[in-house]
């Protein structure tokens, strides 16, 4: 069995590779047409779920993402930067929540983001805690 | 200087400064709207910053391309390499 740590050609974005022990056809571009179905044990394309590789889902949901960042970007850009300079008794203000809110949401946000973070490394340390108690 | 010392030095450049104007410690007199903007500056940044990693990383999922060719030699190569073990007597 070959030992190559090569990734194919058409993964790297830019940069060439060393060439190494695991050869593999040159890929070229095509716009996203489903593949075979592969084994459900191999899980490493493109963002793949569990024996699917759908380029067709994959698009989706990152041009979803694209689209939320940019939402929330230009929202947040108008709240902070924007509105302070434009005339309290517009009407444009009625749809931004008090200044406060600018700091706090982000800040509860990041809160919870640490604390799920926290939450799933204990649930995984002790997981793996029960796995190596049992043989014992 | 390690990359940490030069992102620690030039936070603390910025986050001293930024402190310094928003309590007024220099004794400028900024007009009301600009001190409004100073304020949540950093949430801004790292909001901003939070929304270009999420951006990125969408872009990079929806252009990623696929490589049927290669995925299909590499499960060839997977099921050669399980065969050999399992000769070899290692239990899946």
């Amino acid at each position: 069995m070959q030992s190559g740590e090569a990734v194919p050609a058409c993964l790297r974005l830019r940069r060439p590779g060393p060439a190494s022990g695991l050869r593999l056809p040159a890929c070229h571009e095509r716009e996203g047409r489903k593949g075979p179905d592969p084994e459900p044990d191999v899980a490493w394309c493109s963002g793949a779920e569990r024996g699917e590789m759908a380029t067709g889902t994959d698009q989706v949901v990152g041009l979803g993402l694209v689209a939320v960042s940019l939402i929330i970007f230009t929202y947040y850009t108008a709240w902070v930067i924007l509105l302070p300079f434009i005339d309290s008794q517009h009407v444009i203000h009625k749809y931004f929540l008090p200044r406060a809110y600018a700091v706090a949401i982000p800040l509860v946000a990041g809160l919870l983001l640490l604390l799920c973070v926290g939450v799933f490394i204990t649930y995984v340390m002790l997981k793996n805690q029960k796995v190596t108690k049992k043989p014992q | 200087m390690t990359k940490l010392a030069q992102w620690l030095w030039a936070l603390a450049l910025l986050g001293s400064a930024w402190a310094a104007l928003t309590t007024g410690a220099l004794g400028l007199e900024l007009p009301s709207s600009c001190r409004e903007v100073l304020w949540p500056l950093p949430a801004y940044l790292l909001v901003s910053a939070g929304c270009y990693a999420l951006g990125t990383v969408g872009y990079r999922v929806a252009t990623f391309h696929d490589c049927e060719d290669a995925a299909r030699e590499l499960q060839s190569q997977i099921q050669e390499a399980r065969a050999d073990l399992s000769r070899r007597g290692m239990r899946f």
